[in-house]
């Protein structure tokens, strides 16, 4: 089969109990760290929740700890002393606030997110076994200072799970962190062996409290920040922008393969500055089986990142406009790609031109998907082509056939906008509407002659769009047009014309159009107001808890 | 999974807070019924080596409520709240030594330990001066005395006293005023009808009150009872404070309630229990 001059054969149809091309990342060391957290809840519990079971492990404890007090010399307590300095609370609050200062810089909002939730369940958690089981410290003579029961040892717990976190959220991947960690367990182990040695914790202390630190940390960034999803990397680029290279990359190929049926020969990103809400790729794919010939292909990746990206943005918009329109957030990746596959069929079913869709390949269920389209080679951004007035007139065009069809892209940018062979294509249809309310079709027509304007002159396009629409239709246009409305991109530029040309756009719309009452886009709702009380709290309680934890009352 | 994950974090944590009716309140009890050696009871002696004694809980009064130990090397202490007196209006603290400062010793009721105390602040009853006008009125004057010891406003009782001196009323009641004392004036009129005449600091007088009427004009200038007083007791190589913030119902009584509330358990009957126990190293 072929569609668009791409060759499509050899599918494949997964069988039942086959693995997904790219399975969650939770195995491994996850899955290991999670049972021995298991494990070690379980033991705990036998441990010190039964009657009795406390003393005689606390006379277990006392062996090694009588020993080893009967081995103390002068220099051995002065080295483990100085080790012991790094679980002090002043040196964990340095070594976390130093880590959350990195996260800040380097803007890895959902590590900083994870490590803080490493660091309250470790610290809630610990505080709440302490008085639960309610353990003196060791009946040996304490060679430093000490706060509270001793088990689990809550100092060594908040150092390892600091340890954990900024390998987890600092370090790349690979070598540099198998080495951290590498450098990090045996820095434990002293740690560990200090305080048995200086008397302050009891050795089965310690060890609970390392373990459980080490298994929330792995459990919380392999579940809620893994690798694979969230890449740690100090390369420029979006944040929004997956790591395709080994697994992922591996993944892709073989998902394409399978599921399209194309033999992918080469796999790398195209346009990242303009896509902040997607991956966007090239894919290289084999015209015939028996052929070297390859076509370029386009393809959008989508993970759960792009999926909370998107909560996030409508959320946002909510609370500072109001809702404009339908801010429904999308309930999981695979609907957000399904609706761009339908969008993209019933924009070109409408005479829309755009990119020719080849469907969605599914990377991981519910997680990753890669929507497929035609590349379209050889096109340029709109705004580096001086217009002809056949080109106003196709970009005229595909607003009238969009409200024509009852449909609105919702995002007419020159970024959005192609020219391809002389002709206006329109691509990214993620966000658009069927049935939309006609403020949305409104705008989507001042953002379209903003664009044309830019590469030519207000005039001309005011005129041009009167061979499509009314001059109220343009009045109406305008008069919906916000800052909000328009587009950041086409904001950025239009900010530019007006510096240097001393021209505002819009205006010049407005003076051309007859005169026509602004309308109004916020609009108040018991919705709007509840989310805006809600962020206005969360934003408080995160300034009462940073305060706090400056000035050292919280958990970090 | 990761909803699993989820669901495990939230009931560890409701576990704790679930647990939390006991959660690190282990009372440091004098005389434990199992005479075991209780964790909070090591813990406290932890964080003083060498201390001659603990303090602990011998019975608490009702309302009362033990808070919870906080110990950490060089001091330990443990607070009590109550339902009249406030959070905390009791905390308790165990430490290498103390400055007593400006406290005075007093006889202990802890046999050999020294006992001295800092009074901050006390007012445990409300005084009432009665002015009889003439020597006639002597007996209804002491009559109303009388009464009046035997009731108390706001939970404070009234000292009631007698002013029989000879100078003139005017300034009999400036005296008390000026003390912020208030004044019953016992007239002709008050020994026919059997009532009394007020006067309360910075107010007119009021005539003809029954002693229920000049007790509920008095409330409004009584206030609750107010004992707030550090405790030291001093021993070897260690000291117990008692840190007293009491004010309300309650507080008129703190002083003999906290005292037989609180004692201290000796640390050789702990190294007793401990090498019953089996523990070697404690000592």
């Amino acid at each position: 089969m072929k569609i668009g001059g791409v060759r499509f054969a050899g599918r494949r149809r997964r069988p039942s109990g086959e693995k997904e091309p790219l399975p969650r990342e939770f195995r491994g060391t996850g899955t290991f760290w999670a049972v021995v957290a298991l494990s070690g809840l379980v033991i705990w519990i036998l441990l010190f929740a039964l009657a009795g079971s406390p003393d005689w492990w606390t006379r277990q404890d006392l062996k090694l700890l009588l020993r080893l007090q009967d081995l103390r010399t002068d220099a051995a307590t002065a080295l483990f002393k100085g080790f012991n300095f790094l679980t002090t609370e002043p040196a964990i609050r340095v070594v976390r606030w130093g880590t959350i200062l990195a996260l800040v810089f380097y803007k890895r909002w959902r590590h900083l997110v994870a490590g803080m939730a490493v660091f309250l369940i470790v610290d809630l958690v610990s505080t709440g076994m302490a008085a639960a089981v309610a353990r003196p410290r060791p009946l040996v003579e304490i060679l430093v200072p000490w706060e509270g029961y001793s088990h689990p040892s809550a100092p060594l717990a908040s150092l390892a799970a600091t340890l954990g976190v900024i390998g987890y959220s600092l370090i790349p991947k690979g070598k540099w962190r198998n080495w951290w960690f590498f450098g990090s367990g045996v820095l434990l182990l002293i740690e560990v062996f200090a305080r048995i040695y200086l008397g302050v914790d009891h050795p089965s202390d310690a060890t609970v409290g390392v373990m459980f630190s080490i298994a929330v940390a792995v459990v919380v960034f392999k579940l809620f920040v893994p690798d694979s999803v969230f890449p740690v990397a100090y390369s420029h680029g979006k944040s929004a922008h997956l790591d395709v290279s080994g697994k992922r990359g591996e993944a892709i190929k073989q998902a394409v393969q399978d599921q399209l049926g194309l033999e992918v020969t080469y796999l790398g990103y195209v346009g990242l500055a303009g896509s902040a809400g997607s991956t966007p790729l090239q894919m290289n794919v084999r015209r015939d089986t028996d052929s070297p010939e390859a076509t370029m292909i386009f393809a959008k990746l989508y993970a759960q990142s792009h999926l909370r990206a998107d909560r996030w943005y409508k959320w946002g918009r909510t609370v500072v406009y109001g809702t404009l329109e339908d801010e429904v957030r999308f309930t999981s990746v695979r609907r957000l790609v399904e609706y761009e596959d339908y969008m993209m069929r019933v924009m070109r079913d409408a005479g829309i031109p755009c990119a020719l869709p080849y469907g969605f390949v599914e990377i991981t269920p519910e997680r990753e998907y890669l929507i497929v389209t035609e590349f379209l080679d050889g096109a340029v951004e709109i705004s580096e082509v001086e217009l002809t007035d056949d080109q106003i007139d196709e970009g005229l065009e595909v607003i009238r056939n969009l409200w024509d069809a009852g449909l609105a892209h919702r995002d007419v940018k020159p970024a959005n906008i192609m020219v391809r062979d002389g002709h206006v294509v329109l691509i990214d249809v993620a966000f658009g509407q069927v049935r939309p309310t006609p403020w949305r079709q409104a705008v989507d027509l001042a953002n379209m002659m903003l664009v044309l304007a830019l590469s030519s002159d207000p005039e001309r396009v005011y005129n041009r769009a009167l061979r499509f629409f009314s001059p109220d239709d343009v009045a109406e246009a305008f008069a919906a047009t916000r800052s909000v409305s328009v587009p950041s991109q086409s904001r950025s530029m239009l900010r530019t014309v007006k510096k240097d040309k001393r021209i505002d756009f819009v205006q010049s719309f407005r003076d051309l159009a007859p005169p026509r009452e602004r309308i109004s886009i916020q609009r108040w709702s018991h919705r709007r107001i509840a989310m805006a009380v809600v962020t206005i709290l969360a934003i408080l309680i995160l300034i009462s808890f940073i305060i706090d934890n400056i000035r050292g009352q919280g958990f970090i | 999974m990761r909803r699993l994950v989820f669901a495990g974090c939230i009931l560890a944590l409701l576990s704790a807070g679930c647990a939390g009716q006991q959660l690190g309140r282990r009372i440091v009890e004098c005389d434990g019924s199992s005479q075991a050696l209780g964790t909070s009871i090591i813990l406290t002696a932890q964080a003083v080596p060498g201390t001659e004694y603990i303090p602990c809980v011998d019975a608490l009064r009702p309302g009362w409520q033990f808070e919870h130990v906080e110990a950490r090397s060089g001091q330990a202490y443990f607070t009590l709240n109550s339902d009249r007196m406030g959070l905390d209006f009791l905390r308790v603290t165990l430490l290498p030594s103390c400055d007593i400062g400006a406290a005075t010793e007093v006889t202990s009721d802890e046999g050999d330990v020294t006992l001295s105390i800092e009074v901050l602040e006390e007012n445990d009853d409300y005084a009432v001066v009665v002015i009889p006008v003439a020597n006639r009125h002597h007996n209804y004057a002491v009559s109303v005395v009388a009464h009046f010891m035997s009731e108390s406003v706001n939970g404070r009782d009234i000292a009631a006293t007698l002013d029989e001196s000879e100078r003139p009323i005017s300034e009999k009641v400036s005296s008390a005023h000026a003390a912020g004392t208030p004044v019953i004036i016992i007239d002709d009129v008050e020994v026919e009808t059997e009532t009394v005449s007020l006067r309360r600091v910075g107010d007119d007088e009021d005539s003809g009150l029954d002693f229920d009427a000049a007790l509920a004009e008095m409330e409004d200038d009584v206030d609750d009872p107010v004992y707030e007083a550090r405790w030291f007791y001093t021993f070897e190589d260690g000291c117990v404070r008692y840190d007293i913030d009491a004010k309300g119902e309650g507080a008129q009584t703190v002083k003999s309630d906290v005292a037989r509330a609180i004692g201290l358990y000796p640390m050789e009957e702990i190294y007793k229990l401990a090498r019953q126990a089996g523990y070697r190293g404690f000592e």
